[in-house]
């Protein structure tokens, strides 16, 4: 190992994120080479010196007073429904939404071990309508006007979201709930959630990779 | 007291809407020192924090993270980036205000014993101020690990990138404090 790699091991084992066998390998080296050991005190005293630096207070007051009225004011918030004409709508986007969200999905899938999955990856479909919305977000946005209920949060949920698949499920609990639907997590629970791609003709995701 | 993050959060879910205020104050200080090492002085680092929590609240049905704290680091860098966008050009730590002090010198400096640690103290300064001035790529792995403790799993999580690159930027920006620390010690005679 060289020096530089065991510099970061020695970043790892700061962050008590290194091994015993880091540990052991770190000493050895340590035993022979001036440069890391020299490398080991000035990180030592750089960290010191940074976390002395830690402000002790802060922030005002009034902030944490009103992080605290916002909580309360959240907890005892009351979920407002779309205006009943516009109802139809929002239940017809889920619906699509729910098709063709994994569509994208699976048509990004990354997971080649799965062979459902590995069939579609790269697929390009034609004159889908989904094929114009390349983001989640776009999709959000849209929902959101069709609901009547535009919604920033939901619009920030979705842009938060860990990935593709997470930004779905989140506009699908975000849809299910505009319709007054109790969305528990187990209803959206993985294996509950996952899309049954027989029912969509090959066809319908990819010409090209089916053949 | 020890109650853990998630715990709390079902509490406050529950309607224990004190639960919030423990979870605030156990925080604080990782997440307000992050956010003022990363902002232009105390005014915008309160509005950041209390941005911060507004929209961790908003979120907390959807909260699944393993690590609350990383969840707000994460979002109070969005908001950091954000209003670093907003905000053109971007002042520098070591733009001079109207009372001719850097944003650096500005900043309080922890109460310590003066006589004896003036050295360090100078030395502290310099060296905050170089980690003003990394790249921000860098400047937020060494704040998420300094002031937030957060493991590199959990800064390469909020990042987007593997733990080699949040490890590779902390390298480098250990390798630039270095050099303050090197030069320091050779004025000194060392
Ligand atoms: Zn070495």
């Amino acid at each position: 190992m060289n020096c530089q790699e065991i510099e970061k091991l020695m970043l790892l084992e700061q962050s008590g994120e290194g091994t015993p066998e880091d540990a052991g390998t770190i000493e050895q080296h340590v035993a022979s080479c001036t440069a890391c050991q020299r490398y080991r005190d000035e990180l030592a005293a750089i960290l010191s010196l940074a976390e002395a630096a830690e402000p002790s207070d802060g922030p005002a007051p009034g902030v944490i007073a009103a992080i605290e009225e916002e909580a309360a004011r959240r907890a005892t918030r009351v979920i407002r429904f779309p205006r009943p004409a516009l109802q139809w709508l929002a239940y017809a986007a889920a619906a699509a939404l729910l098709v063709g969200g994994w569509l994208l999905l699976t048509r990004n899938a990354e997971r080649v071990n799965d062979p459902t999955r590995m069939v579609h990856q790269g697929a390009q479909p034609a004159g889908n309508p989904m094929s114009s919305m390349e983001t989640a977000a776009d999709v959000s946005v849209l929902v959101a006007m069709l609901a009547d209920e535009t919604d920033s949060d939901m619009v920030e949920d979705i842009e938060m979201a860990e990935d593709r698949e997470q930004a779905i499920k989140v506009l699908a609990r975000q849809l299910l709930r505009l319709q007054g639907i109790n969305t528990d997590e187990d209803l959206l629970a993985d294996d509950l959630f996952q899309p049954d791609l027989s029912a969509f003709p090959p066809t319908h995701v990819s010409a090209p990779v089916t053949s | 007291m020890d109650m853990p993050d998630q715990e709390l959060l079902d509490l406050y879910r529950q309607g224990d809407t004190g639960a919030i205020g423990v979870l605030v104050e156990r925080h604080r200080r990782p997440l307000y020192g992050f956010i003022l090492k990363s902002t232009e002085g105390r005014t915008d680092a309160d509005e950041i924090f209390q941005e911060t929590w507004f929209r961790a609240l908003r979120r907390i049905d959807s909260y699944k993270h393993q690590n609350f704290r990383a969840w707000l680091m994460r979002i109070a860098r969005n908001l950091i980036i954000d209003r670093a966008r907003r905000k053109k050009p971007v002042a520098s730590l070591d733009a001079e205000t109207e009372d001719g002090q850097t944003m650096a010198e500005s900043i309080p400096g922890p109460a310590r014993a003066p006589a004896e640690e003036a050295r360090d103290h100078e030395l502290g300064d310099r060296i905050a101020r170089a980690v003003a001035d990394l790249p921000d790529d860098q400047r937020e792995v060494f704040l998420m690990r300094t002031q937030a403790d957060m493991s590199f799993k959990d800064v390469a999580e909020t990042q987007g990138v593997s733990v080699n690159t949040a490890l590779a930027r902390m390298h480098y920006a250990i390798g630039k404090l270095r050099a303050v620390l090197q030069d320091e010690y050779e004025q000194l005679g060392r």
